[in-house]
Formats: structure tokens, C-alpha cells, sequence
């Protein structure tokens, strides 16, 4: 029983340490991005929509970039739906990038195509 | 050639439904994390047993009956993986967790084969304890088993 009992102590204190740890760059919610809005031009190299994460991969001057656009849901209220964007077609981004500089993703408030404007985050929109 | 099947998963008319559905990915995602529940939750208690680190119940008994839950918990996922997988084939083939997971479930399916075709196996249905064979087999599984669960969460983040 006793050993049940340290097991058990053991066992919540690991779990208490765990919930402490810095959280990893889960493409979720917006702590593992810049505080800072910027925007980026590209040419659209691939476009995809659906789950469980839409997302456009764009050419920059800077190289390869990863956009991650809203959620389906969020993506789909946006207005940006299958046939709005293709390959080759030149996008204004505007968002939050990686605070990693290492990695090139850039999650999109706003996206810019052919003069049409996909809003995934009205209310984090910040305008100059 | 394999490849080449693979991506026209993506082409199906059950993948472009899924891309568009609202609701039809969350249901699959469900179902897929039932078939892990499932299948680890019995091959966990399963190996435990037969490592003796849980002594409850006879092996005679259990090892049929979460031997048999496993099974249906992995047809499950394999079949949902396969869904999920179709919604983009090109993105998980190019993801080295998935890739990794794929190998892990490999090796653990290889070992149940093993094992399942093995006299130990046989013997502990007939009533006779795990030999140190089948308590090696056991602690095998349980890694594989956990490394491929791990290593399909993390698909999401390389």
C-alpha cells in the first residue's frame, strides 16, 4: 500500500513539473509568434485548403515561407475558398512570423490576392 | 510505384470530400484517437500483465480477450489513418514523424506476428506462465506501441 501510495506521489509530481514546461511551438493560438504585425510579399508555390490546417507555401526574397492561414472554419469565413488562389498568383501577407527567425512561418491575419483582401482574424487586424 | 498509389489517395472523391466536409475530418480524427484508445490501452495492460508488473486475472483469459480489443482498435485507426492520410498524401509522405511512425507501427505489427506464431504464445492460453521470451516480446510491443503514438503527435510539429 505504501509503495501504491508513493507511486502515486511520484507520478503527480512529474505530471505538476510537466504542466510548468515552456509550452512547444504548437501552430496553435499565437504565443510562439512575434508580437509585431509585418507584411510579406510572394508568388504562391502551392495552396492548401482543408484540414486539418489550410496553408499557402509562398517565394520570397528571404526564401521559402509557411503561411498558416486561418483554421478550416475560420479560413472558409475568410472568403478563401478553393479557386480564389493558385500557383504562380503574387500575395500580400499580413501577420505574425515565427519569433524562431529559424523558421519560416508566417501566420496570416490578412491575405492579399489579385487586389481581393481574405480577413481570417478581423479582430487582430492592425492597421498602420 | 507505391508512391504513386499513395498520391492518388489525395484524387479520391471520398479525400475531396473530406477537405470540404465541416464536420467529416473532426468525426474521422474521433474515430482514429478511439482505435489508439482502444489499441494501447488493452496492449499496455496486456504487457504489464505478462511482464507480471500487474498480476490480476489469469493470462489464460486476458491475453485472448485484449489481444482480440487490440486488434479491432488497430483495424480502426488503420482504417481512419488511411482517410486522414488521403486528405493530403504529398505533405505526410514528405513529414519524417509520419515516416518514422509508419516504421514503428511496422515493427510492432511484425512482433505481434511473431509472437501470435510462437509456442509461448500457446502456452500461456493452455494456463502455463510467460517464459522469458514472451516477457522480452512484451517489453518490445510496449515501446513500439508508445514510440509510434508519440511519434504520430509529433507529425504536427516538425
Amino acid at each position: 500500500m505504501r509503495s501504491k501510495n508513493m507511486a502515486i506521489t511520484v507520478i503527480s509530481a512529474l505530471a505538476a513539473i510537466l504542466l510548468w514546461l515552456p509550452e512547444v511551438a504548437a501552430h496553435h493560438g499565437w504565443n510562439w509568434t512575434e508580437d509585431k504585425q509585418t507584411e510579406m510579399t510572394g508568388t504562391i508555390t502551392e495552396v492548401f485548403i482543408g484540414p486539418p490546417h489550410p496553408r499557402l507555401m509562398i517565394e520570397t526574397d528571404t526564401g521559402p515561407w509557411q503561411v498558416d492561414l486561418g483554421n478550416p472554419r475560420q479560413t472558409k469565413a475568410a472568403g478563401f475558398v478553393e479557386g480564389e488562389a493558385k500557383t504562380g498568383d503574387t500575395v500580400l501577407i499580413r501577420g505574425h512570423r515565427s519569433d524562431n527567425k529559424d523558421e519560416h512561418i508566417i501566420k496570416a491575419v490578412r491575405a492579399t490576392i489579385n487586389n481581393k483582401q481574405y480577413t481570417f482574424y478581423p479582430e487582430l487586424l492592425r492597421e498602420d | 510505384m507505391l508512391t504513386a498509389l499513395l498520391l492518388n489517395l489525395g484524387d479520391t472523391a471520398l479525400a475531396s470530400a473530406l477537405r470540404q466536409s465541416d464536420i467529416g475530418y473532426p468525426l474521422v480524427a474521433s474515430a482514429h484517437i478511439l482505435g489508439l484508445g482502444l489499441l494501447v490501452g488493452s496492449i499496455i495492460t496486456l504487457d504489464l500483465r505478462i511482464l507480471s508488473i500487474m498480476k490480476r486475472g489469469s493470462l489464460s483469459e486476458l491475453a485472448p480477450l485484449l489481444s482480440r480489443v487490440a486488434a479491432c482498435g488497430v483495424m480502426l485507426a488503420i482504417l481512419t489513418g488511411v482517410l486522414l492520410f488521403s486528405v493530403q498524401p504529398a505533405h505526410y509522405l514528405g513529414n519524417s514523424a509520419f515516416l518514422l511512425k509508419l516504421a514503428l507501427i511496422s515493427l510492432a505489427l511484425i512482433n505481434v506476428a511473431l509472437v501470435h506464431s510462437l509456442p509461448p504464445w500457446r502456452a500461456i492460453l493452455a494456463g502455463q506462465p510467460a517464459t522469458l521470451l514472451l516477457k522480452l516480446s512484451a517489453l518490445i510491443s510496449l515501446t513500439l506501441w508508445l514510440a509510434a503514438v508519440t511519434a504520430g503527435r509529433w507529425i504536427a510539429f516538425v
